[in-house]
C-alpha cells in the first residue's frame, strides 16, 4: 500500500462524508460546518483501508456522468415493476408463481455487484437472496422460464449495461 | 389542504393496521420483522406528513434517525438469525 | 409545485396501502418481501418527496431522507431473505423451482 493511493482513498472518504454531513444538516451554521470537515476527515483516516476500489479517479467527470444517467433509469424501473406488482396484488386469484433461479453477471467489481444487487432488490418482483463469485440467486415472484441465460438477459441485462458506464 | 392531510394520514394508518395484523398473526419470527420494518418505513412517511401538518421542522430530523435505528435493528436481527438454528 | 406534491403524496399513500395489502395476502415469506417491502420503499419514498415538493424550503432535507430509505431498504430486505432461507422457512407450494439450496452446500 503505497502513500498516494493511501491519500487518494483518504480524500475520497473525506469528501464523500463531508457531502453527506451537510446534506444532513442542510441549514447549516458555520460551526457545524467546521465540525463535519474535522470529523470527516478523522473517520475517513481509519475507512480508508477499507475502500479499496475508490480513490480520487472514482470523481471523473464520465463516472458521476453515468450515475446521474442511472438515477432516472432506475426510478423509472421501479415505478413499472411496482405497477406491475400492485396489479398481482389486487387481482383475486392471486397469479404469482414464485421461484429462486441463478443468473450471471459480468461485472467484475465488488461495488459494481453491490449497485446490481440493490438494483434488482429494489425493483419489486426480483429479489438477490445470495451471491456467490458471479452467481446471482433470485427470487422471482412470477417467472415463465427458469433457465439461466433468459434469466441473465432479462434481469440482469437491462441494469448491466448502464452500469457498466461507471463501474467495472 | 387541511381535510387531504386528514384522509392520507387515516388511510396510512390503516395500512399500519394491516401490518400489525401480520406482526401478530405472522406464522414465523422473520415474518414479524418484516412487518416491523415495513412498519418503520410507514411510520418514517407518516412522521413527515405530520411535520408538514404541524410546519415543526424539527421531525424531519426524528424521522431520518428513526429510519436510521429501524435499518440497524433489522440488520442485527436478521444476523441474529442466520447465526443461530431454528427452534 | 404544489399540485405536484399532492399527487405524488396521492400516489405514496396509495402505493404503501398496497403493499400493507400485500403483507397480508401473500402466502410465503419471500412473496411477502417482494410485494410488501419494495412497494412501501417507493410508497414512503414519494411521500416524503411530495412533502417537500409542498414546502420548497424543506425540499433537500426531505430528498436526503428519501434517498437515505431508498438506499437501506434493499439491503435489509436483502439481509432477511437471505437468512430466513438458511434459517429454514420453506418456500409455498406453488414455487416451481429453488436452485439457491443445492449451491450453498456446495460452495461453503
Amino acid at each position: 500500500m503505497n502513500s498516494s493511493n493511501y491519500f487518494s482513498r483518504w480524500f475520497f472518504g473525506f469528501i464523500v462524508l463531508s457531502l453527506l454531513w451537510l446534506a444532513f444538516t442542510f441549514p447549516f451554521s458555520l460551526a457545524e460546518l467546521y465540525t463535519g470537515l474535522v470529523v470527516g476527515a478523522f473517520i475517513s483516516l481509519f475507512t480508508a483501508k477499507y475502500f479499496e476500489e475508490f480513490g480520487i479517479s472514482s470523481f471523473a467527470p464520465s463516472k458521476i456522468l453515468g450515475l446521474l444517467i442511472y438515477i432516472p433509469i432506475i426510478l423509472w424501473e421501479i415505478i413499472k415493476a411496482n405497477i406491475e406488482v400492485a396489479i398481482i396484488v389486487l387481482s383475486p386469484s392471486l397469479p404469482i408463481e414464485p421461484a429462486i433461479i441463478t443468473a450471471k453477471t459480468k461485472l467484475k467489481s465488488d461495488i459494481g455487484k453491490m449497485f446490481l444487487a440493490n438494483s434488482i432488490t429494489l425493483t419489486p418482483g426480483t429479489l438477490t437472496v445470495d451471491i456467490i463469485k458471479d452467481t446471482y440467486f433470485i427470487h422471482c415472484i412470477k417467472i415463465d422460464k427458469t433457465d439461466e441465460r433468459y434469466a441473465t438477459e432479462s434481469i440482469i441485462g437491462k441494469f448491466e449495461k448502464h452500469l457498466r458506464r461507471f463501474v467495472k | 389542504m387541511t381535510i387531504l392531510i386528514w384522509i392520507w394520514s387515516i388511510i396510512l394508518s390503516i395500512s399500519i393496521i394491516l401490518v400489525l395484523y401480520r406482526c401478530i398473526k405472522g406464522p414465523s419470527l422473520p415474518d414479524r420483522v418484516i412487518a416491523l420494518d415495513m412498519f418503520t418505513t410507514i411510520t418514517t412517511g407518516l412522521l413527515v406528513l405530520i411535520a408538514h401538518f404541524l410546519n415543526n421542522y424539527i421531525l424531519l430530523d426524528v424521522s431520518l434517525v428513526y429510519s436510521l435505528l429501524a435499518f440497524i435493528s433489522v440488520i442485527a436481527i436478521a444476523r441474529y438469525l442466520e447465526s443461530s438454528k431454528r427452534g | 409545485m404544489f399540485i405536484i406534491g399532492i399527487i405524488l403524496i396521492t400516489i405514496g399513500v396509495i402505493f404503501s396501502t398496497l403493499g400493507a395489502l400485500g403483507l397480508v395476502r401473500m402466502p410465503d415469506l419471500y412473496n411477502r418481501l417482494q410485494t410488501s417491502t419494495k412497494a412501501t420503499t417507493l410508497g414512503a419514498f414519494s411521500t416524503i418527496i411530495g412533502v417537500g415538493f409542498l414546502n420548497p424550503a424543506w425540499l433537500i432535507k426531505t430528498i436526503v431522507i428519501a434517498t437515505f430509505i431508498l438506499l437501506t431498504a434493499p439491503i435489509s430486505s436483502h439481509n432477511l431473505a437471505r437468512a430466513s432461507h438458511k434459517w429454514g422457512i420453506p418456500l409455498s407450494d406453488k414455487t416451481s423451482v429453488d436452485k439457491y439450496d443445492s449451491k450453498t452446500g456446495k460452495e461453503e
